[in-house]
């Protein structure tokens, strides 16, 4: 079974999940639709035979297995020919492919480090938390040069602080540093 | 018009319009320049600071990192071969090339001056034909304009990458999350499951910043960590006006082959340029030289790529429908401040709209200053190590997230989307279709319920007029080409 496959099944099981679970429970009906086109659940509905269906396709019919092979392995700094996606996917100067099993940490690091700061916020705020969040990261991936680190981690969240509140109105939560705001 | 024209004038002559075009211009020239940075990242990043701001101001900037991106992605093609969009691999061609040679002053120069040109050529389409399709479309009613929503959402065929079928799966999902939060006839929920949060729906941004930007930090993140950076060799002589009038042909039709596909939703800048450059290759006395070093070359790439900056604005402002990725996020732009773009607006908000064209044509003579006078210096500012700049880009959307509404749900949602970004990246489903679907989505369901409830549940009325039956033509008919364009591996959509 290949990768691709498995994939369309996955989209597969997305499309029946959608219509058969999620649309009946998480869609309310009124008593007094009076045609269907109309029904609050039409277009999810469509929605989710369009995933299945799709799903269907990839499964029966999948992309050729070196592009999926490929996957995110071969992404690089060296083109960011991600105009259209988004998402840099090209040349990959100086960049071997990395396996799963090796991006497994950096993928922990970096969700570890998104999930602590969403939960750090209601007590260090978003200035220190993201300072710790800049610094820690930026140690991670190799950033030797502590004085320019930390100038950098305290100056970009500081910065942003003073742009959102002095020249947007914007109130900036700063936890147990609440005491501190002018 | 004449009283429109003068309170447009006075609507754009403020100090803050004139320097935030400059800004955005000048930022998106570098985001543009940064291998791994991309355009729309780069709007979708500003988007949270423009709230604050007059609608055209905001507007203007992100229109100036547009227009910035779309040249600075030709800097670090021309100089270490990295082109910053899809649509700049086409000035690779001959650009680095030149650099070898010794030549990459004037290949940088030529780009310029192409780029500016077509700018130009394409902005001024923009103001002669949006104006005129405006003006027809007033005449469209909620059937009309969903044939006219089912049209522009066949540039998810342009933008689905290599897959179209996983294109229409992250243009279905973005449908989807488009659906959630209180009906819009009823009043009732939609997969709000209790969370109050949910009733108003999934805000743009958030979703906006956590699809095009987190991905690209956590992949990132999970690569073998090691920042590769060429160092820029700029030398050689400049290009004169002798090397310009020589291009000139190439650029002029490069120009107009942009217009002519930008307008079209879904083609975008990267066929225009290849299309634009193959025409120049055609017709050139020495053909044999392309690909090796020939200056006409990146004349007619870049002018082929700047030729759809302006049109890719005419079906937004006129009808309100994006033609690719970037003005999908302007026309969220649009949302925010309360206005929709449209033949509506050109009644209702004709000086604003003045003021966007003459900021738009300000944005040209930009282009050229900024281009002439800080490559040097964008150059540089392209070469910070990705360790310092993604931790950086993390922490403005996680700011920008919750500017928004001040609100930790939206930092939330942000943060889950990048996630499930980052698992489409995985399994390669591209993003673009996702987040236009998911703006075009209540358009499309508002018209579709609406024409049903003046018909009374029938069907026909989506083909009652000969406007609508135009739409479902232009539908297959782009259909046809684009998937025609697929099979011959054109790059569509830059």
């Amino acid at each position: 079974m290949t990768r691709e496959r498995l994939t369309g099944i996955g989209v597969l099981v997305l499309g029946l999940l959608v219509f058969f679970v999620l649309i009946p429970r998480g869609v309310d009906q009124p008593g007094n639709v009076e045609h269907a086109a109309l029904a609050p659940d039409f277009w999810p509905r469509i929605i989710a035979v369009v995933i299945a269906l799709m799903g269907l396709l990839l499964a029966i019919k999948p992309a050729r297995e070196d592009d999926g092979e490929k996957g995110v392995g071969e992404g690089g700094e060296g083109s960011g020919a991600g105009e259209s996606s988004g998402i840099g996917e090209g040349g990959g100067a100086g960049e071997a492919v990395v396996r799963w099993p090796q991006r497994l940490p950096g993928l922990a690091v970096t969700l570890g480090a998104l999930f602590a700061f969403y939960f750090l916020i209601p007590f260090l705020g978003m200035v220190a938390s993201g300072a710790a969040l800049i610094f820690g990261l930026m140690v991670y991936a190799g950033e030797r040069r502590w004085p320019r680190g930390a100038a950098i981690a305290v100056g970009v969240p500081v910065a942003l602080y003073l742009f959102f509140v002095y020249v947007a109105s914007i109130p900036i939560p700063l936890g147990v540093f609440e005491s501190l705001r002018g | 018009m004449f009283d429109n024209l003068l309170e447009a004038v006075s609507l754009f002559l403020t100090f803050q319009n004139v320097g935030i075009l400059f800004l955005g211009v000048l930022v998106g020239a570098i985001v543009g320049a940064i291998p791994g940075m991309t355009t729309p990242m780069g709007v979708a990043l500003a988007l949270p600071f423009t709230f604050t701001m007059h609608p055209v101001t905001g507007i203007l900037l992100l229109l100036g990192i547009y227009k910035g991106g779309l040249y600075g992605g030709s800097i670090t093609a021309i100089l270490i071969k990295a082109p910053g969009t899809p649509a700049a691999s086409c000035t690779v061609l001959d650009g680095y090339p030149l650099t070898r040679k010794g030549q990459a002053r004037k290949a940088l120069d030529i780009a310029l001056y192409a780029s500016c040109f077509a700018d130009f050529v394409s902005n001024l389409s923009l103001i002669l034909l949006a104006g005129l399709l405006a003006g027809f479309a007033l005449k469209f009613g909620p059937p009309e304009f969903f044939t006219l929503i089912v049209f522009s959402l066949t540039i998810i065929a342009g933008v689905s990458g290599e897959n179209l079928v996983k294109g229409v799966v992250s243009a279905a999902l973005g449908l989807l999350f488009a659906t959630i939060g209180l009906d819009m006839v009823y009043g009732t929920n939609r997969f709000i499951f209790d969370n109050w949060n949910l009733m108003g729906g999934l805000s743009f941004i958030p979703v906006l910043i956590g699809l095009f930007a987190l991905p690209e930090i956590i992949h990132y993140f999970t690569r073998k960590l090691r920042d590769f950076h060429e160092a820029a060799n700029m030398s050689g002589e400049g290009a004169g006006m002798r090397e310009f009038r020589r291009c000139f042909k190439s650029i002029l039709r490069g120009s107009l082959i942009g217009v002519v596909l930008g307008a079209i939703p879904g083609i975008g800048g990267a066929p225009s340029a290849f299309l634009s450059y193959s025409e120049a290759k055609r017709t050139s006395r020495n053909p044999e030289n392309f690909g090796k070093g020939e200056l006409e070359g990146v004349a007619a790439a870049e002018a082929g790529n700047n030729g759809v900056a302006g049109a890719t604005m005419i079906p937004l402002l006129a009808l309100g429908v994006p033609g690719d990725v970037i003005t999908a996020v302007i026309l969220g732009a649009f949302m925010i401040h309360g206005l929709r773009p449209g033949p509506v607006m050109f009644v209702d908000n004709l000086p604003m709209i003045y003021a966007l064209f003459i900021g738009i044509m300000l944005s040209s003579a930009y282009l050229f200053v900024i281009g002439k006078f800080s490559i040097r210096a964008i150059s540089r500012i392209s070469e910070v190590p990705n360790r310092i700049l993604y931790p950086v880009v993390l922490v403005l959307c996680l700011f920008g997230s919750f500017a928004i509404n001040n609100s930790m749900f939206d930092v939330l949602v942000m943060v889950l989307m990048g996630c499930f970004g980052y698992l489409m990246m995985v399994f390669r489903f591209p993003a673009p279709p996702f987040l236009i679907a998911f703006i075009l989505g209540p358009l499309l369901e508002d018209n579709f319920r609406q024409s049903m409830i003046l018909s009374e549940g029938g069907l026909g009325i989506l083909a009652r007029s000969g406007i609508c039956w135009f739409f479902w033509t232009l539908t297959l008919l782009s259909l046809v080409f684009l998937v025609r364009s697929r099979k011959k591996n054109i790059p569509l959509a830059g």
